[in-house]
């Protein structure tokens, strides 16, 4: 008898170990896991935060197989989540576990990018247009094109993009393309693309590797113009800085950013718990402040304050310019990827 | 011939003033970098534009609280020493191999000692990576240090050899003729009279160990080591922690200078 | 090889004894295994390794069965990237390289006639080693950039309007090269010219020359080879320079070296990688020789 109540008290004690350990693992960009957010989620709920950072959606893919275990969270931009979930790498979404998810501009909460076989499996959380940005102390008047890019007057001080996707994509459009259907016909479109690229090259200052790098080289005045995302712009204009954004009348991409639970997560709640904190308006509202892209959480993006809603806000006439970034052929990446080595060579 | 040094270098006195004011601005041209890495350490603001804005210490705030900083200088420093260990006494082996012996093989010793050091760069770094990859072995903190040390033990060679030539074998053959074996006499009179070139090639060693960059960036594999750690924080992140971090590592080795300076002054002015 | 790097003005030692103490021979391999062991296998093999992933087809672990091929030569020497790259990194090489020995051999020259203070001096110069080099280079952004110290000091002082391009061109990367390897070319040119024996520029300036007459005729011709051997290593070092490329280095300055760099530092082929390094190695090593051969000393009276 004794035995069989000792039995029974390890057994519901190894049902009590065997619920979720108090911690959550969260690989993402390094800028979606800033102090204030862990702090009060640690405070709320008890669960430790820890935080790996990666740089680029490519390097996210060839960590996951490099081995994941453990890892509850990532981030990927909309147009991996496609990829993600036919690799059968998330966990399907239950957005009635996410109160907040009701709180998303309408505009994201049906997307074709999340959505595969009738399933979600991501909530997106911020947005980045890949537009222009200029020195407004150098360049007397604002740039409307992605043409200002091939201008004479800057040589020697554009900027450009080192990523060959995204620096395709610019070229593309300022081609008039469709970059959501560029994997038709892509060779004698990368064919256009490359002669244009080849004009830029003496014109060009510098390929920057990072939004970082482009943002110093843009502040010293090394750059008077180039390919850039909003957010780092809107940060340099809160930093004082004489700058700003166009959405050039072309058009661009945009990405935005997910979140999506791996299927293997360990703590599965404690993500939920998470996505739904981050989502929050307190929280997007910060975040907003500090990284200066806009989070999808409409009572944060209506409640920006004065001075940061008008660096942010932008137009109908803008917004219909957006094209959220596609999904591309991995073999039109490879092509892209080539075709711009290619033009760097020469 | 008493007046020797001074024949040498008759009717220079302001020449010698120009010479020496040439060195002493090659001197601050090398410095200057430093200088100006630790100044915007304390820079209020994060971007690289001259003159500084104002003055923070947050930056040290977190490089301190940046525990992947710590850790990647724990590993170059760990690194740093196994290497300045081992090339150190491989390399006064095989330095005094070279110089006391004739023996088959010695001259593809020489080549190789020479061309490590000459054609050290991407090219070496990515045949050692190339190397570790065919044996299948993933990088980290060993196959750096085996990196390291093949590449930088050259270096103490040539100092250590340096100085084994430059003293008289007589004294070894004398020690000898006394009756002292090889090894008796390698230790009582040869290590005495080449340690301060032992003590020169490993500050050396360690010196080249701890800022290196490209053979620490292709064989530490998922760790890392401050160069490699920086590297990747200068891509992407730009912000004065990184000056802090560096300003908080040189403060070391500066410290210990002028603690030499003040408390040694004696010692020091004795070497003019 | 010959001696430029070693002694060269003095006969070895090794040549005027014969083999050494007793009991040597076997002995000796004992004393230089150690070395020996790391500078073959992880020295000279890995040279073997990477001509060997030259010729295949693929990586071994993308098809365990690859092919032997040129096409990876083939690539390397007729895709214009490649070529071209190269020849500006000689371009390079060749002027940091002649610019560093203008700015170092009269350092050296101090250094080596003062010898005590010397050592002293090159202590301090060891110092900002500490740092590592990627720290240095990168500080030239904040002296040399459009909004750097050099630019502010030129448009205070009223003599210039606009900010002069010092970085991300051609300029910024020579700077990089020059500063990193300035002190690589004051080391051996400080040893080579410390052994100079004294009395021989004395007996020099006996004859009735003065300090140039002196460096011309005696120095200069004794160090050549030592000289010559420190010009190889800054030559040689530029081609494989990558931190100056990719920090200071801009849009239209790509190098060899980052070229493999990059290569080799995602996923890209890497066949043609080693294609490339084979190569490159080759040309640097034909390129020592070649230089050697011409700095070799002739006997001096």
């Amino acid at each position: 008898m004794p035995a069989i109540v000792i039995g029974m008290a390890f057994f519901s004690a190894g049902m009590v170990f065997a619920s979720e350990t108090r911690e959550l693992n969260i690989w993402t960009w390094g800028i979606y896991c800033p102090d204030f957010a862990t702090t009060s989620f640690e405070a709320k709920y008890g669960i430790k935060v820890n935080c790996t950072f990666y740089h680029g959606n490519e390097e996210l893919w060839a960590k996951l197989h490099a081995g994941h275990e453990g890892v509850d969270i990532i981030q990927p931009s909309n147009h991996m989540i496609h990829r993600f979930a036919k690799a059968g790498l998330l966990e399907p979404i239950d957005t009635h576990k996410i109160p907040n998810y009701a709180g998303l501009s309408e505009g994201f909460k049906k997307a074709d990018y999340n959505i595969v076989n009738n399933r979600q499996y991501s909530v997106p959380y911020t947005f980045g247009i890949m537009g222009l940005a200029y020195r407004t102390d150098i360049i007397k008047e604002p740039p409307t094109s992605w043409g200002a890019l091939w201008d004479e007057r800057y040589k020697g001080h554009v900027g450009f993009s080192r990523n060959p996707v995204d620096a395709g994509f610019a070229t593309a459009k300022y081609l008039g393309m469709d970059i959501a259907k560029l994997d038709t016909d892509i060779d004698a479109k990368l064919k256009t693309i490359k002669a244009k690229m080849r004009l830029l090259n003496p014109l060009l200052l510098k390929r920057f590797e990072s939004l970082e790098e482009m943002k110093n080289l843009l502040a010293t005045g090394d750059i008077w113009i180039t390919s850039a995302d909003d957010g780092m712009i809107h940060k340099m204009q809160l930093d004082g800085q004489p700058v700003e954004f166009v959405v050039p009348s072309e058009g661009c991409a945009a990405w935005i950013d997910q979140f999506a639970i791996l299927a293997d997560a360990p703590h599965k709640e404690a993500a939920y718990l998470w996505i739904n904190h981050l989502l929050s308006p307190e929280m997007a509202s910060r975040m907003i402040q500090k990284i200066g892209y806009m989070v999808v959480n409409k009572d944060a993006s209506e409640a920006l304050p004065a001075d940061l809603a008008e660096i942010m806000t932008y137009t109908d006439a803008e917004t219909r310019r957006l094209v959220p970034y596609p999904t591309l052929d991995p073999k039109t990446s490879e092509k892209m990827v080539k075709a711009y080595q290619d033009v760097r060579g020469e | 011939m008493p007046d020797a040094g001074k024949r040498v270098w008759r009717q220079t006195g302001w020449g010698r003033k120009i010479f020496g004011l040439y060195v002493a601005a090659y001197l601050g041209y090398l410095l200057l970098p430093l200088v100006i890495l630790v100044l915007y350490a304390f820079n209020s603001s994060e971007y690289l534009i001259w003159p500084i804005k104002g003055f923070t210490l947050r930056w040290f705030a977190e490089a301190f609280s940046d525990s992947r900083l710590l850790k990647a200088t724990g590993n170059s420093i760990f690194i740093g020493l196994v290497t300045t260990f081992f090339s150190t006494f491989f390399g006064m082996l095989l330095a005094y191999g070279l110089v006391r012996f004739r023996f088959r093989g010695k001259r593809l010793l020489e080549t190789l000692n020479i061309l490590a050091i000459i054609t050290y760069g991407v090219v070496s770094a990515v045949s050692v990576l190339l190397w570790f990859h065919a044996l299948g072995i993933s990088g980290g903190i060993w196959p750096t240090i085996i990196g390291h040390t093949t590449f930088i033990m050259p270096f103490a060679v040539m100092v250590i050899r340096d100085r084994l030539l430059n003293f008289d074998m007589a004294l070894e053959e004398a020690a000898m003729d006394l009756g002292a074996n090889p090894l008796h006499t390698f230790r009582d009179v040869t290590l005495p009279l080449i340690m301060p070139a032992l003590l020169a090639a490993a500050l050396f060693c360690f010196t080249i160990s701890f800022g290196e960059f490209l053979l620490a960036f292709f064989l530490i594999g998922n760790e890392l080591t401050l160069p490699v750690y920086l590297y990747g924080l200068m891509r992407f992140t730009f912000t004065p922690a990184v000056n802090a971090a560096a300003t908080m590592i040189i403060s070391l080795p500066i410290l210990a200078v002028i603690i030499v300076a003040i408390f040694f002054r004696r010692e020091v002015r004795s070497l003019y | 090889m010959p001696d430029g790097m070693m002694d060269s003005s003095k006969t070895p030692a090794s040549d005027r004894r014969g083999p050494g103490p007793a009991g040597s021979g076997g002995m000796v391999w004992l004393v230089v295994f150690p070395a020996a062991f790391l500078l073959v296998v992880f020295f000279l093999i890995p040279m073997f390794v990477a001509l060997r992933y030259s010729v295949l087809s693929t990586m071994p672990f993308f098809d365990p069965d690859p092919s032997y091929t040129f096409a990876n030569y083939i690539r390397v020497l007729t895709e214009p990237i490649y070529l071209r790259s190269f020849m500006r990194t000689a371009g390079y090489a060749v002027t940091a390289s002649i610019i560093s020995l203008v700015i170092s051999y009269p350092v050296a020259y101090y250094l080596a006639r003062r010898a005590r203070r010397g050592a002293l001096i090159l202590l301090v110069m060891l110092i900002p080693f500490w740092t590592s080099i990627i720290l240095r280079v990168f500080s030239w952004k904040i002296i040399l950039g459009s909004s750097g110290i050099i630019n502010f000091l030129l448009k205070t002082a009223g003599l210039i309007d606009l900010p002069v391009q010092l970085l991300y061109n051609r300029t910024g990367i020579i700077f990089g090269l020059v500063y990193t390897y300035t002190p690589f070319m004051i080391l051996p040119l400080y040893a080579t010219l410390g052994k100079v024996p004294r009395e021989l520029l004395e007996a020099s300036e006996d004859l009735g020359r003065n300090k140039i007459q002196t460096l011309w005729r005696v120095t200069l011709p004794l160090t050549r080879s030592g000289t010559m051997s420190a010009v190889i290593l800054v030559l040689l070092a530029c081609f494989g320079d990558v931190l100056s490329a990719q920090m200071l280095g801009g849009a239209n300055t790509l190098m060899i070296s980052s070229v493999i760099f990059e290569t080799f530092m995602g996923g890209a082929n890497w066949n043609v990688g080693s294609a490339l390094s084979v190569i490159v190695f080759g040309t640097l090593l034909l390129l020592a020789a070649v230089l050697t051969w011409l700095g070799r000393e002739v006997e001096h009276a």
